[in-house]
């Protein structure tokens, strides 16, 4: 039996319930058309069924772990909306069974943050239906940050600085929110207990490092439209006073949202 | 690649138990930390999941680290480089200083919570594909690579060999190391029918053998499963004594976990179970201080 091919037919078994009943009831020859098993797989299935007690265990404790790797994922890539659900009372474990029943139990195995985004996804409509619009706007600026990560693993080296020339730095996304989320992101207790007034606030979530956990901060309006300009191209000392104060580039290099220039001209 | 020089009796530094578990104050000699949980995803820029990489050095103050990889899936059948052992634990054992590595005799990919249920096919065919792995496996890392025997329920389908022969054949063939689960050999033994412990471990290269694990589990349902959740069970000692009569492995580790694999699985706390493992740790070190390596190792610290 080839290897590989004996695995991938093992992870069917394991990952799909009807080819699991087919294998532990004796019908797996009969239902091969119909499951898309070839000859060598049914010959795997086969050999499998021998063993209906292990393979039973098997995908109990696949399914178990599954549900583990959902609460890793809501846990690191969206603890402030995993912090909102269980203070509204949620059923994580209901949820976690309803998202990957929604998915098809697929497994994003290292992959945590893509699959913190899948959740958002689901939640986020979920919130839009039920009118929640702090929860909608926490949703959306968690997944901004995930997008942040990922971007960040797809380009883990930050560019040079340049001479003459402030930059945004690169891992960084905005989110503009209709409530104010500070009370949320500020008190770890109260965060989802009570609904988030409805103001219009900036927000960006960002990396300092590759080794800090993300951070977030609000800005007032002059220096997001300074952020967002930075993002657009490097500026000059010059264009920067075009766009905005000292106070603003202060800020925002005190944060470590800019990058000032590399010495030189 | 040098065998490592011994160091004790260690133990499983599990961040699933760290909430009342006081590692930090147990008389042993090294802790084995698990890679996957401090990693960094593979869709983040982090090495270390943030702050992991400092609390480690902080451990590390007290006792030396030793790396485990379970989740490196550097056995599947997609290219090594790209693999979470490539790409996250090689760069963690070097930054962590660890003086060698085990990893886990699993089928795995980027899909990867199937490894436990995946154990490698004991083929001639597989043997010579791995082993290349392996080899190569262990030059990127650049400190002795150990392969962890694997506990399951049911064999991969198309073996042609017998566990502890592709086990042995593995490690000759890639001029790395074995790390022997002597709890994983002995669950085999109760739940696989002519899986005999004796005959397992006649037929491995004792030589080779360079890191241990001890570990309790539990029966249910039918099947006895490794889920560190109890003592370490007498028939696990005696095969200690034995292996220590006739190898020279370099670590002793114990092994406790929280509900990692099972709900069933019986969660530990308490002082019942504090007890519990600062007794099999004390019979641990019983059992090593029994053994030459150990003596030798023991009386250069003493001196040093």
């Amino acid at each position: 039996m080839d290897a590989e091919q004996t695995w991938h037919v093992w992870r069917r078994v394991l990952r799909e319930e009807p080819v699991r009943a087919a294998a532990l009831s004796g019908q797996v020859e009969t239902m091969a058309e119909p499951l898309g098993l070839a000859e060598a797989d049914v010959a795997v299935v086969r050999a499998y069924a021998q063993s209906p007690a292990g393979m039973t265990m098997f995908a109990e404790s696949y399914r178990y772990r599954m549900i583990s790797s959902f609460f890793n994922a809501l846990e690191t890539a969206c603890p402030l909306t995993r912090r909102v659900l269980t203070a509204r009372g949620r059923d994580l474990d209901e949820l976690a069974r309803d998202i990957l029943d929604a998915g098809g139990w697929f497994d994003h195995g290292p992959f945590v943050y893509t699959f913190g985004g899948l959740i958002l996804g689901y939640l986020a409509a979920q919130a839009h239906d039920a009118g929640e619009r702090g929860l909608s706007d926490l949703i959306g600026l968690e997944r901004a940050g995930i997008d942040m990560i990922r971007a960040a693993a797809d380009a883990p080296q930050r560019p040079r600085a340049i001479p003459g020339r402030w930059r945004a730095q690169p891992w960084l996304e905005t989110y503009d929110s209709a409530t104010d989320l500070s009370v949320w992101l500020r008190d770890p207790l109260g965060r989802g207990a009570e609904e988030p007034p409805a103001a219009a606030k900036h927000y960006v979530v960002y990396l300092p490092s590759a080794t800090t956990a993300r951070r977030i901060v609000a800005l007032p309006d002059r220096a997001m439209r300074l952020l967002s300009a930075l993002r657009e191209r490097p500026m000059s000392l010059e264009e920067l006073h075009a766009e905005a104060g000292d106070a603003d580039l202060a800020r925002l290099t005190k944060l470590g949202l800019v990058e000032p220039p590399a010495p030189g001209r | 690649m040098e065998r490592p020089a011994p160091i004790g009796v260690g133990i499983q530094y599990n961040p699933e138990i760290l909430d009342w578990f006081p590692f930090e104050s147990l008389d042993v000699d090294l802790y084995e930390v698990l890679l996957d949980p401090v990693m960094g995803p593979l869709d983040s820029p982090y090495l270390f999941l943030p702050g992991a990489f400092d609390k480690l050095m902080e451990l590390k103050q007290r006792r030396p680290l030793l790396a485990h990889s379970n989740y490196g899936c550097d056995f599947g059948f997609e290219p090594l480089e790209q693999t979470a052992a490539v790409r996250r634990h090689v760069p963690m054992a070097q930054q962590i200083g660890s003086p060698w590595i085990a990893n886990h005799s699993f089928y795995g990919d980027g899909s990867w919570l199937d490894i436990w249920s995946s154990p490698v096919q004991f083929s001639a065919a597989e043997l010579v594909r791995i082993a290349d792995r392996a080899k190569r496996l262990q030059d990127l890392y650049g400190m002795p690579l150990a392969h962890e025997n694997a506990a399951y329920y049911v064999e991969t389908p198309g073996a042609d060999m017998r566990e502890a022969e592709f086990m042995a054949g593995l490690a000759e063939r890639a001029g790395t190391f074995l790390h022997l689960d002597l709890h994983n050999v002995y669950a085999n033994s109760l739940n696989l029918p002519d899986y005999r412990v004796e005959d397992y471990l006649d037929a491995l290269p004792l030589d080779r053998v360079i890191a241990v694990h001890i570990a309790g589990g539990s029966w249910w349902n039918g099947l006895y499963h490794d889920w560190h959740d109890s003592p370490v069970p007498e028939p696990v000692w005696d095969m200690l004594d034995w292996l220590l009569q006739r190898a020279r492995p370099a670590a002793v580790t114990l092994e406790y976990q929280g509900r990692c694999h099972h709900e069933s699985t019986r969660i530990l706390g308490g002082q019942d179970d504090l007890d519990m493992i600062t007794q099999d740790l004390a019979r641990a070190r019983s059992a090593c201080s029994r053994s030459a390596a150990f003596a030798e190792a023991s009386a250069r610290t003493e001196a040093g």
